[in-house]
């Protein structure tokens, strides 16, 4: 009759709802033809009478756990009204769901299962292991030293890194361009470099320690020398954090209080500083975490300090232990996740947005000669120093033999020439995981930040959890998680770069969530208003307004990427080997001006594209830090 | 109410203050008296060297030479905690981290003030400016006005000679502006503290100021009170700035010690002082209230109506004076029904026969 | 929620069918086996290697987890494999705790077919799980009975590291002393504090130095040596290779290490001096074993038998400084070989590697905790 809908009607007013369930069902068919496979495998065979019969039956292989959480995942955005309405939203939060799932929660959930295997019986799951790090007094020595050393070089990186950033941005010391960039220098290395600096300087043979000033009786190896090379490649990062928020302070606070009769040091104690609180927890806590996980320096100069994460390192790779490994990593991720934790909390609680508008930031206030010398001393000192250590490997790889034969010789520079292939692969990888890492993380920040839905929270904490978890940790995680069929990742450069993408993620995050905050939102609603649909929105104000913290994120994870080697080292293959661990080979078992060619080709390679990709986007790396 | 306190009070001396920056002289020689108990307003377009200055009595900028005088005492090299002064910021400044009553008593702790009278002298200080109650309650949670307010109490109860006002009311909305100017004008006076404001709003100086200092591109160009400046504008600057318009060239005619005559569009007009260059060039304010228009060929200058518009009780006319072209704004007011003048409409004026003074 | 069920129905059909789509089906497949190889008989020698083709042919694939050289150099091998056999060589580097960890996991249905080179506690792991062919071909049967094979033919060895003293000349001279040339020597009190050498705790290759110790000296007396030995140690480090190569820095004067180790130290350019101890040097052995079910059974066993040949073992040497199992093979200039070292007699790292968790909990309690 008259009334009735024709089906192509039908269609069309239920268009959203179709495009959905075919998105659905498409990214669902994708996950589950990625972590399950139904193979072919031999069951018999037999020979007659010369003629060989080989029967096959079909098994299902990989993980159909996964699939079955990934499908949940996806499901419960589907829950919401508010999400259904705006199915591109929708959309967005589901990829996020599956992304974060599989490639962030799975891996790691994987370490804690290996942990809890059990070897004498196979198949089941006990305590074993843990039992076994108990009685072994190395892992309560290692746990102890592990804190120890986590907690000492957080708080002291932390505690110079606000005096600097305090000296850089707030006083008008002379120098500072320069001085900005001494200081941060050292973030671009990889930080086993900074050890071996310190150890062609200020070892037993150091050019200083030895040849200069003749001492005897103090080591670098050790506790000691732990310490300080943290300390000289973690004050950057402190730095760095903390200048973007002394930047953004309202001076006039200080100033107030002057004025009602505050003197320098009261006001530093009852007004600067308090005010930077959360971002000077932040800053502790990744330096803290950046501690623990460390890797390659406790390698390197540790002497016989026993640590944590080059014991995970250990069992699995030499003593072929990988369930102690797991266990061990699990006591690595536990004070990461609840320093995390904390940090998180007091974070939300306390955040000091300027009440009204007119205020000053960033200007110079008027300093004591007495204060403001000193501090200037300080931050020159350590801008020197960085570069007596960069300069050293410098020196380094252009002398036949570091501590023996200092004749000039260009032969280490051009033994490099191999490891061209290496730098590529390092490159290739860095640069994707950088460009995967800088559009998740903002993709993540905007849903996060502005939008509103069921589960936000959790997914912001998701995407964050990230930075808690040890670069070791990450590496053992994906192997274990990805290493047999049907992925047969490790072994291929995709895997590398997912790795390396996900564990920076949390800082493009947070630094895109940061400047979204900074958006007026009546510029988004006014675009929605005039008609255009969400994902045009997003093209065409919010992401161009965005454009610093991504280009800034990006920049940042290259970075990382290009000088990680924690992760490197188990993810790293014949196929696609990286540079870091090459270089780390070579110095383990090289010689120290062999070692020093390829440190100072890194760290050349490293400024160069930073300074490509400074200029093309130009942002630096340095906006990213806007983040606390 | 609240209980009457008088404050010890002094005078303010500048002496040749000036400010180099790199490449900006901001202030320029400037000298100026503020004397006790009196408010004096610092006027002028941005970067005109207001704020510079106000800062640099605070003690927040050292001047590249001259003298600051609080009283008797010769400030300028001292730190700014340790001057009597007190300064209520634009942006109110209140410490986010801390409570109201923190706020107040942040002053009385950085003066080592004995702990037992702390409590005291906040209360008194918020009664004087009505926040009795809100102690408890942090910055963030307060409306502009009571935000300005607990900036003002935090100033007042560390007992300050000099109070400091950097554009306070600026990030108000009007009608809580024109509220809050008279306000401050009241303590300002009961309390009687020397104090010197900062503003660019011209309405807002004239209204609470006992004197206003004009600044120009660092310079002191005049110091007045508000009728003075109104009357007898220095020059062409001061006269727009007050809001003075209709400067017109004049041919002086003649000069002398009684005053002096001018010819304007044809017209004679007797002014009452002597313009201070006789040699140069000389202009004159003719105010919009006391050029009469008229219609026809009824009035001295010829001339046509441009627009009409009505401000409040006023009929403004923009006029076109014939053969020459320029602009002038007439103000009617009460006119009758025969007054409305039409866009185009030919047109007379009357110019007024007498004026105060002569700009050079 | 209509709507939103509406969507997971369709979800749950299309997924359905997706799957219904994707499953192939099983075919029985019947192979009959019959070959024909072609032999090339060109071979080029690239270094003073000799060798001798007689072409057997096998043909097909070979698989090995763990190349054991560097491209170059397993290019050569791989080249003349199949120039005696026919056989295509692909070789998968990875540590050999991947390694170990790639072959559980694809027990069911393993994709290489050897395990090459490797420390033989890599192979004991396997073949003590099961996951190992049995075989006693030529190879094993040329070698002596002990450490280096296993009885049952699930692994074979393939070369010793055997462990060195690196002396530093500069640093010896500034303490006025000389290299040690014996255990004894190294309690000298004169190398108090000039003494580096992995920890036992950390490093898998140091345990060699504690458990040779116990078979020379006995399990006490070892631990009594130790304890005058620790006086001297200036400390533990978490690396096997960094004693040699800080002993060859200059940093301290003496350092324990594997010899090869040192060398490439010595092949630097750096002034370091190479000694054993006299009453016998502590050593691993690298392997080498068939993965249970591998599919190219034929070819791997005949690798087997051609990398214990006196060709294949004296090109390891030439290029990596490891000493042959067999001990008929004539070594390069610059190496050493059984007869210039001697290894401690009866040690077994297959055996010892059992004691390892009790061994080095005693040296923890007992020296290492003490520090």
């Amino acid at each position: 009759m008259a009334n009735s809908i024709s089906l192509s009607e039908r269609i069309r007013n239920h268009r959203p709802l179709l495009i959905i369930a075919v998105v659905q069902i498409v990214v669902l068919t994708l996950v589950a033809m990625w972590v399950m496979d139904i193979v072919i495998v031999e069951d018999t065979r037999e020979v007659v009478d010369g003629v060989e019969t080989i029967t096959f039956r079909r098994e299902l292989i990989g993980d159909p756990l996964l699939f079955v959480l990934a499908a949940i995942g996806m499901s419960l955005p589907l829950l919401s009204s508010r999400l259904r309405r705006e199915p591109v939203m929708m959309l967005a939060v589901q990829l996020a769901i599956v992304a974060l799932l599989i490639f962030v929660l799975w891996p790691v959930a994987q370490v804690f299962v290996e942990g809890f295997e059990s070897t004498e019986v196979e198949g089941t799951y006990s305590l074993e292991h843990f039992q076994r790090l108990l009685t072994k007094p190395m892992v309560a020595r290692a746990t102890r030293n592990t804190l120890w050393l986590g907690v000492t070089s957080a708080t002291l990186s932390t505690m110079i890194g606000a005096v600097v950033a305090y000296t850089l941005t707030l006083t008008d010391i002379p120098w500072k361009r320069w001085l900005r960039i001494l200081v941060v220098i050292t973030l671009i290395s990889p930080p086993f470099a900074v050890s071996f600096a310190f150890i062609l300087l200020f070892g037993r043979r150091g050019l200083i320690t030895y040849d200069i000033l003749g001492i005897q009786e103090w080591s670098i190896y050790g506790a000691d020398g732990i310490i300080l090379v943290q300390l000289i490649s973690n004050i950057p990062l402190a730095v760095l954090i903390l200048m973007a928020v002394f930047a953004s302070m309202n001076r006039d606070l200080e100033d107030a209080a002057e004025d009602l009769g505050a003197k320098t040091f009261r006001v530093l104690r009852t007004i600067t500083f308090p005010l930077v609180t959360p971002a000077l927890l932040t800053a502790w806590l990744l330096n803290f975490i950046s501690s623990i996980s460390d890797f390659g320096n406790p390698m390197l100069i540790g002497g016989g300090f026993q640590l944590l994460a080059p014991q995970a390192f250990i069992q699995r790779v030499e003593l072929f232990d990988p369930q102690l490994s797991a266990a061990l990593a699990m006591l690595l991720v536990i004070p990461a996740l609840i320093a995390f934790g904390a940090q998180h909390r007091i974070s939300n609680r306390r955040s000091y947005v300027t009440v009204t508008g007119g205020a000053r930031t960033g200007h110079v206030r008027k300093l004591p000669g007495w204060f403001k010398w000193p501090l200037f001393s300080i931050v020159l000192f350590l801008g020197l120093f960085n570069l007596l250590l960069y300069g050293s490997i410098f020196v380094g790889a252009l002398v036949k033999n570091w501590g023996f034969d200092y004749t000039p010789t260009a032969d280490h520079l051009q033994a490099l020439l191999v490891t061209a292939n290496q730098l590529k692969n390092s490159l290739v990888v860095a640069i994707a995981a950088g460009l995967l890492g800088g559009f998740i993380g903002i993709g993540l920040a905007w849903l996060v930040s502005r939008q509103r839905f069921p589960g936000r929270g959790a997914l912001d904490f998701s995407g964050t959890l990230m930075y808690a978890i040890p670069g070791t940790v990450v590496g053992i995680g994906y192997i274990i998680a990805f290493n047999a069929a049907p992925y047969l990742f490790t072994g291929t450069f995709l895997i590398i770069i997912i790795a390396y993408a996900f564990r920076r993620l949390p800082v493009g995050l947070r630094s895109g969530v940061a400047a979204d905050k900074q958006i007026d939102p009546s510029l988004e609603e006014a675009s929605l208003d005039l008609g255009a649909s969400r994902p045009r929105t997003f093209a065409k104000i919010t992401f161009p307004l965005l454009r610093t913290a991504f280009f800034a994120g990006v920049i940042y994870i290259f970075i990382r990427s290009m000088t990680d080697l924690s992760s490197a080292i188990f993810l790293s293959s014949a196929k696609t080997q990286l540079f870091t661990v090459q270089m780390f080979n070579v110095m383990v078992r090289g010689s120290a001006s062999q070692a020093a060619a390829f440190a100072a080709l890194l760290i050349v390679i490293i400024l160069l594209a930073l300074g490509i990709l400074g200029r093309i986007t130009g942002k630096s790396f340095v906006d990213v830090f806007r983040i606390a | 109410m609240a209980s009457e306190v008088t404050f010890a009070t002094a005078s303010i001396r500048l002496e040749n203050l000036t400010k180099q920056y790199k490449d900006v002289l901001a202030v320029d020689d400037l000298t100026l008296e503020v004397e006790p108990g009196t408010l004096v307003c610092l006027l002028g377009p941005s970067g005109c060297g207001k704020t510079t200055t106000l800062r640099m009595i605070a003690g927040f900028e050292d001047p590249t030479a001259g003298r600051i005088l609080i009283g008797d005492e010769d400030v300028t090299e001292m730190p700014p905690y340790s001057r009597p002064t007190a300064m209520v910021f634009q942006s109110y400044a209140l410490f986010p981290h801390m409570t109201v009553y923190e706020n107040v008593a942040y002053g009385l702790k950085a003066r080592r003030t004995p702990k037992d009278e702390i409590p005291g002298k906040v209360q008194e200080a918020l009664a004087l400016m009505e926040l009795v109650g809100q102690d408890e309650k942090s910055p963030p949670q307060l409306s502009g006005g009571q935000q300005q307010r607990v900036a003002l109490a935090r100033a007042l109860v560390i007992r300050p000679k000099v109070l400091l006002f950097d554009e306070p009311l600026s990030n108000l909305d009007a009608q809580l502006r024109v509220r809050m100017r008279s306000e401050l004008r009241d303590i300002q006076h009961r309390l009687g503290i020397s104090s010197v404001y900062v503003t660019h709003d011209q309405e807002e100086a004239f209204s609470i100021a006992d004197r206003v200092a004009i600044m120009n591109q660092g310079k002191l160009t005049q110091l007045g009170s508000p009728i003075d400046l109104y009357q007898r504008p220095a020059d062409r600057f001061v006269a727009e700035f007050v809001g003075l318009s209709n400067v017109v060239p004049a041919e002086l005619l003649g000069s002398n010690d009684k005053g002096a005559d001018i010819r304007v569009f044809g017209q004679e007009i007797h002014s009452l002082q002597a313009p201070s260059d006789p040699k140069g060039p000389v202009s004159v304010v003719l105010r919009p209230e006391a050029i009469e228009i008229l219609s026809g060929s009824k009035g001295a200058v010829p001339a046509r109506v441009r627009s009409m518009a009505y401000v409040g009780p006023l009929l403004r006319y923009m006029v076109a004076v014939e053969g020459d072209g320029t602009e002038l704004m007439v103000d009617l007011s009460n006119p009758r029904m025969d007054e409305f003048y039409e866009d185009g409409a030919e047109v007379s004026l009357n110019l007024p026969k007498e004026v105060p003074a002569l700009l050079s | 929620m209509k709507s939103g069920w509406k969507i997971v129905g369709v979800m749950l059909l299309g997924g359905l069918l997706a799957a219904a789509c994707a499953t192939p089906e099983p075919v029985i497949q019947t192979v009959v086996v019959e070959s024909e190889v072609e032999v090339p008989v060109e071979v080029e020698v690239t270094r003073e290697v000799e060798v001798v083709v007689e072409p057997t042919p096998i043909g097909g694939e070979l698989f090995l987890y763990s190349c054991l050289f560097d491209p170059p150099e397993y290019g050569v091998l791989f080249e003349q494999f199949k120039a005696q056999y026919g056989v295509t060589v692909t070789c998968l580097e990875m540590s050999s705790g991947e390694s170990l960890e790639r072959i559980r996991a694809e027990s069911e249905n393993p994709q290489a077919d050897v395990l090459f080179g490797n420390t033989n506690l890599a192979h004991v792991n396997l073949s003590s799980d099961g996951l190992t062919e049995a075989y006693k071909g030529d190879g094993w049967n040329s070698l002596p009975e002990g450490a280096v094979k296993d009885p049952d033919g699930g692994w074979t060895g393939l070369y010793y590291g055997v462990m060195g003293i690196a002396c530093s000349p500069e640093r010896l001279e500034e303490i006025g002393a000389e290299c040690p040339t014996s255990w004894d020597d190294l309690l000298d009190p004169i190398y108090e504090g000039e003494i580096v050498i992995a920890s036992p705790a950390a490093s898998g290759t140091s345990y060699t130095v504690l458990s040779g110790l116990a078979q020379l000296m006995g399990e006490d007396a070892a631990f009594e040596w130790y304890h005058e030995f620790d006086k001297n140690v200036a400390q533990y480090t978490s690396s096997g290779s960094a004693p040699g190569k800080m002993a060859a820095a200059g940093e301290f004067a003496i350092g324990i290490s594997f010899a090869h180790d040192i060398q490439v130290q010595q092949q630097n350019g750096l002034p370091v001096l190479l000694n054993f101890a006299s009453e016998g040097m502590p050593f691993e052995v690298g392997g080498i074993s068939i993965i249970k079910g591998a599919k190219n059974l034929a070819a791997a066993q005949a690798w087997v038998d051609w990398v214990l040949q006196p060709a294949f073992q004296r090109y390891h040497n030439d290029v990596y400084n490891r000493i042959p199992v067999l001990d008929t093979v004539a070594l390069q200039e610059s190496s050493f070989g059984l007869d210039e070292v001697k290894l401690i007699d009866g040690y077994n790292p297959t055996e010892w590697a059992a004691e390892r968790d009790r061994l080095v909990a005693r040296w923890e309690e007992e020296i290492g905790s003490q520090r």
